[in-house]
């Protein structure tokens, strides 16, 4: 059969009234009146619905038409006409008009389906579309051809086809070359778990999967591409929280002779034209936020904007207070900061305040306590009021800028990281639960300044990657205090609190990066053995540069308002890494490792008792568990040697006879006839008589796990 | 003076029951177990142990009426000999027996040093349950004492099946026991011996002139002596070296510090390392290394095991056939008339001291050895004889006219 004429379900209309159409698709629904079956025939356009009747449809047709089920595929002919009036139906683009079929194939049947598929109802009354059962995710991604036939599905993916073409054509105008850089590369030290794959040529060693293009991208720019792009995948085995998958899609891009405002403006740009696609416009330009101000007024580096609740801070107001708790935490050096939750003491009964607020919540965020007053007219009420003196009452209602009906919470602790993130998620609860943040607003900003180093135990590690430029390059890298303080030229793009992507620019030359390594810890041998050819590459004339990266899944997913980024990937994992429709990961043939050389891998490992190249008089003492002293070791070594000689003498001495085990026969004394009966030394307890440790009934041991 | 001689002294002798074994003192080692008596086969391995019941032999010599003396030093679980006092209990009248676990011709060669009869079990008549040996398809409860017949009476008390003992052969039992009551019809019938062609060469040993002699006297008492060719004699030695190793290995592990024995006082980080550090505190190094070689057999070099208990089968083959036209095998007991002792330092001078006793605990026949006539100046050499699997009665009636005739009686 031909195709060429075919018509597209979805495009039909009035307008086509009188022609005779050739159409091809499933069956989504259908209505069976007797004599006349109505069907909904699907297409990737849309779906129309096609008449089956006596009236105009050959015999043969009709008879066949009786056998058709849900998600047959079939071609049809018939004619357009007008539905009569009254028969319309508006859940459908081409609810005026149908097919009067005149020729029907069945191009394949279809079993039985797991879940429903069809989301239009076939009537123009009630709902529009059909109510059913929540399907459970794996099942979906067991059959995820069928849940991709739903038209709800498709569009999200052509929608991020669309998302895709408009980077490609945004960026190409921009002057930026794609590039592919390599899946097989090498495994690197930093950031999270690698994906490995192991080499056949190479037995036992192994390729990574890339986390990103980090190293190749800058490499590209001492290659003097000056602007590149890339929209690839990245791979990080981590334990998987929802939003997050094995691998995940990046729209990767990095710029030579550039500076921050050049990636703002470039990433604004393009951000907006994507948002288009999903119907929202993005105001622009987009506010921007150190970090340090996003962390004093919000508590986190992903500040959610659509809502104000900043925190205030309070420390100063308590300095002579005679409130014993929080006297203590400012004695310790502590802080105290709050939120005002404006006009809401209707929704913060003391109840809810005091036993859920106070007692569960805020302590799962970790901190020890929260502090609530409501503020009544000019005054606070609260349970602990009457601690605090009348000025200091003032203050915190001048200080909170409160007016009558607000609710003041307040969390106080030695540890300012604490108080920082215990008040940020509390600033997001209670917004969530009083429904303050507002659904369709879509809130940009640009956080920046970040740290350039964390502290750690041993020293600081970069809050980025070490490749970052820092604000200023006359640091001393031994002095940790100084590199606490130093800036990185890092900046993140964060939008409702989620954050979409980040960058920064980059160390463009060998003198700082190695200052960067030198305070990381590394030396110029170690930092060369880790990054050898990036290194190298530094010292041929690299060009300033700088780039970003987005997280096309959750921008997409966001984008198209889907709950999870599994709705926007064509064929996802499920929350355990697994695939259910391929069963991926699965186990492989023994030849498989085999030949990869991974099934002795370990060998080399001086794992106890399994260790083949382990002395002789080693292992022996570790499967028979019997130690010795140094002073034994030659003796036993001696003995060993005679062992070994005695083997050659006795060897193949007497091949034709089978070996003689006892000279007889062992009888089975102990079970044949005989009754299990308990031993009447355990009864006695005779038997815990010579043990040298023994608890209650028991023997005791040393512990069987170290 | 007795300490000296006794481990261990039981605080009351008196038999309960009167039996045949009436009025006969029993001695044992600290392998043997006798209910309450401490039982540490002379290892840390057993540190404070004390028996939870009797052997099933000690709760037979019980009930034929015997008293149980005490018990004799030993080494460390029987290997070697330097320790020992059983000889001595015999020949300072102490006792009238001692029970010493025979694996390699200890209990023999005791009796040969201090002059008196060392007798070995054939293998599968008297039950081991409550024996603490190493090598269990090796191993018989030998019996010293300077009267044949005190060694009849106390096999005869001890033989027969045991339902706790799964190496025990009920049809030889029967045999065995039968015998015993006709040990007259062996008083005056023809003799034949066997002697193995070049026994002390196999052995590298020096040929034994006492020995000579002693065979010859013999075939001048009409004895008629008859050489015999095993062709695995001189690997004895080896494959009881290997099998014997391996059953040590591998009967050793119940010591394992938990039920009973030495627990280290080291600190210890799993139950892995307290194995290991008691287990290494508890093994002397003679034992130690025993084990080690069996480990590397078990671990290292199965096939050697495999092949050892392969000329086993040969041996034990061979010296069938060679019974079936014989009364006995004669053998010396060592190269020299007496044995010198001297502490073994390695398990190739343990097996020095053993190599012509060993055959007969690697194929299960009963062995006696019998001191030589004392003479003014130095003594005869002990004699070895090895009799038919359970023809034990009939080997210890024999014994007594070769001893006869060894010590010039006739």
């Amino acid at each position: 059969m031909l195709y060429h004429d075919r018509s597209n379900c979805g495009r039909l209309g009035p307008a086509d009234i009188g022609k005779t159409v050739h159409l091809a698709g499933w069956v989504d629904a259908l209505r069976d009146h007797g004599d006349i079956l109505f069907i909904h025939l699907r297409d990737r356009s849309g779906i129309v619905q096609l008449v089956f009747s006596p009236e105009f449809t050959p015999k043969e047709v009709c008879l066949q038409s009786t056998s058709l089920r849900n998600e047959y595929c079939i071609t049809a002919f018939g004619q357009i006409i007008k539905r009569a009036k009254g028969t319309e139906n508006p859940n459908i683009e081409t609810g005026d008009i149908e097919i009067m079929v005149t020729k029907m194939t069945i191009l394949s049947k279809s079993n039985t389906l797991p879940f429903p598929i069809s989301e239009k109802a076939m009537m123009g009354s009630g709902s529009d579309t059909v109510s059913r059962e929540p399907v459970s995710e794996d099942l979906r991604l067991q059959y995820r051809y069928l849940d991709l036939r739903r038209p709800g599905m498709q569009q999200f993916l052509v929608k991020r086809h669309k998302i895709n073409a408009c980077v490609r054509n945004f960026l190409d105008q921009k002057g930026f070359i794609e590039v592919e850089t390599p899946i097989l590369t090498k495994s690197t030290p930093e950031g999270a778990r690698d994906y490995l794959v192991p080499s056949r040529v190479s037995p036992q060693h192994f390729y990574a999967l890339p986390q990103s293009p980090q190293l190749f991208k800058q490499l590209l720019m001492v290659a003097g591409f000056e602007r590149y792009y890339q929209i690839t995948r990245c791979f990080r085995d981590e334990d998987l929280r929802s939003n997050r998958q094995p691998e995940f899609t990046q729209l990767d891009l990095e710029a030579s002779f550039i500076d921050e405002e050049f990636i703002f403006d470039l990433i604004e740009d393009l951000l907006c034209r994507m948002f288009e696609i999903g119907g929202t416009n993005l105001p622009r330009p987009f506010p921007r936020m150190t970090w340090q101000e996003a962390m004093d007024k919000t508590g986190s580096d992903r500040p959610d904007l659509r809502f104000e609740m900043h925190f205030v801070e309070a420390t100063d107001i308590f300095t002579n207070t005679s409130y014993s708790i929080f006297k203590q935490i400012l004695q310790r050096g502590g802080v105290i900061k709050g939120i005002n939750v404006k006009q809401s003491s209707q929704s913060l009964s003391k109840n809810v305040l005091q036993n859920e607020y106070a007692k569960q919540i805020v302590p799962e965020f970790g901190a020890k306590g929260m502090t609530w007053m409501r503020v009544t007219g000019d005054k606070l009420d609260s349970n602990i009021v009457q601690f605090f003196s009348n000025e200091e009452q003032k203050n915190i209602i001048r200080r909170f800028n409160s007016d009558d009906g607000d609710v003041i919470l307040i969390i106080a602790d030695p540890s300012l990281e604490l108080v920082n993130s215990a008040l940020g998620r509390l600033r997001i609860h209670v917004a969530d639960r009083l429904g303050m943040i507002p659904q369709d607003m879509f809130a940009p900003v640009w956080v920046t300044d970040f740290p350039l180093f964390d502290p750690t135990e041993e020293g600081v590690t970069s809050s980025h990657h070490p490749f970052t430029a820092p604000d200023r390059i006359d640091f001393d890298p031994a002095d940790s205090e100084g590199l606490l303080s130093l800036l990185s030229r890092s900046y993140d793009i964060v939008v409702n609190g989620e954050e979409l992507g980040g960058g920064s620019i980059r160390i463009h030359d060998q003198e700082t990066q190695q200052k960067v390594f030198t305070a990381l810890g590394l030396s110029p041998e170690e930092a060369k053995e880790k990054f050898g050819f990036f290194l190298q590459a530094l010292d041929f004339g690299p060009p300033p540069h700088g780039g970003l990266a987005l997280g096309m899944d959750r921008v997409v997913a966001m984008i198209l308002k889907t709950p999870s980024i599994r709705e926007v990937t064509a064929f996802p994992k499920n929350r355990s890494a697994f695939c259910p429709l391929t069963q991926a990961p699965s186990q492989v043939a023994h030849e498989q490792l085999l030949e990869l050389g991974l099934l002795d891998l370990g060998k080399t490992e001086a794992l106890p008792g399994s260790d083949q190249e382990q002395e002789t008089i080693d292992y022996i003492s570790w499967v028979s568990r019997i130690g010795f002293e140094e002073k034994e070791r030659p003796m036993i070594e001696d003995a060993l040697q005679d062992a070994a000689r005695m083997a050659a003498v006795i060897s193949g001495k007497a091949g034709e006879f089978e070996p003689a085990i006892s000279v007889s026969q062992c009888q089975n004394c102990f079970r044949k006839g005989r009754e299990a009966v308990m031993s009447s030394l355990v009864q006695t307890g005779d038997l815990l008589k010579n043990a040298p440790s023994v608890k209650g009934d028991y023997f005791k041991v040393a512990s069987i796990l170290e | 003076m007795e300490s000296k001689i006794f481990n261990y002294l039981s605080i009351s002798t008196q038999p309960g029951i009167k039996g045949p074994m009436t009025g006969t003192d029993v001695a044992v080692e600290s392998n043997i177990s006798v209910a309450d008596w401490p039982t540490d086969a002379y290892s840390p391995a057993l540190e404070n142990y004390s028996a939870l019941e009797d052997a099933t032999l000690v709760q037979r010599l019980r009930n034929a009426g015997a008293a149980l003396k005490g018990q004799t030093y030993m080494g460390e679980f029987g290997l070697g000999l330097n320790n020992d006092t059983c000889g001595e209990a015999i020949k300072r009248g102490l006792s009238h027996a001692v029970l010493k676990i025979d694996t390699t011709g200890e209990a023999r060669m005791a009796a040969a040093i201090s002059g008196c009869f060392g007798f070995k079990p054939s293998y599968g008549l008297i039950s081991r349950f409550g024996l603490i040996g190493l090598v269990p398809s090796m191993e018989s409860c030998g019996i010293l004492s300077s009267s044949l017949e005190t060694i009849s009476k106390a096999v005869f008390s001890m033989a027969g099946g045991d339902d706790t003992d799964p190496s025990m052969n009920q049809s030889g039992i029967d045999r065995a026991v039968e015998e015993f009551q006709h040990q007259d019809k062996f008083h005056d019938r023809p003799l034949t011996v066997g002697v193995v062609k070049d026994c002390c060469k196999a052995m590298d040993l020096n040929e034994s002139k006492g020995f000579e002699q002693a065979v010859a006297r013999l075939g001048k008492a009409g004895i008629q002596v008859k050489q015999i060719d095993i062709k695995d004699f001189a690997l004895a030695r080896t494959v009881h070296n290997v099998i014997g190793t391996v059953e040590a290995s591998s009967s050793a592990g119940r010591f394992d510090s938990v039920r009973y024995g030495h627990r280290t006082g080291a600190s210890v980080k799993s139950w892995n390392d307290m194995y290991i550090k008691s287990r290494g505190e508890s093994f002397g190094p003679l034992v130690k290394a025993y084990l080690f070689q069996g480990g590397y057999f078990q671990y290292r070099n199965y096939n050697a095991f495999l092949d050892a208990c392969r000329v086993r089968a040969r041996l034990m083959e061979d010296m069938e056939k060679a019974l079936e036209t014989m009364d006995m095998i004669l053998l010396p007991v060592s190269e020299n008339s007496g044995v010198t002792l001297k502490k073994p330092d390695t398990v190739s001078d343990f097996y020095d001291t053993f190599s012509l006793t060993l055959i007969a605990n690697l194929t299960g026949n009963p062995s006696i050895t019998i001191p030589g006539p004392v003479r003014k100046n130095n003594a005869g050499p002990a004699l070895q004889l090895i009799g038919k699997r359970f023809g034990d009665a009939g080997l210890l009636a024999l014994a007594a006219r070769i001893f006869d005739i060894h010590t010039g009686e006739i």
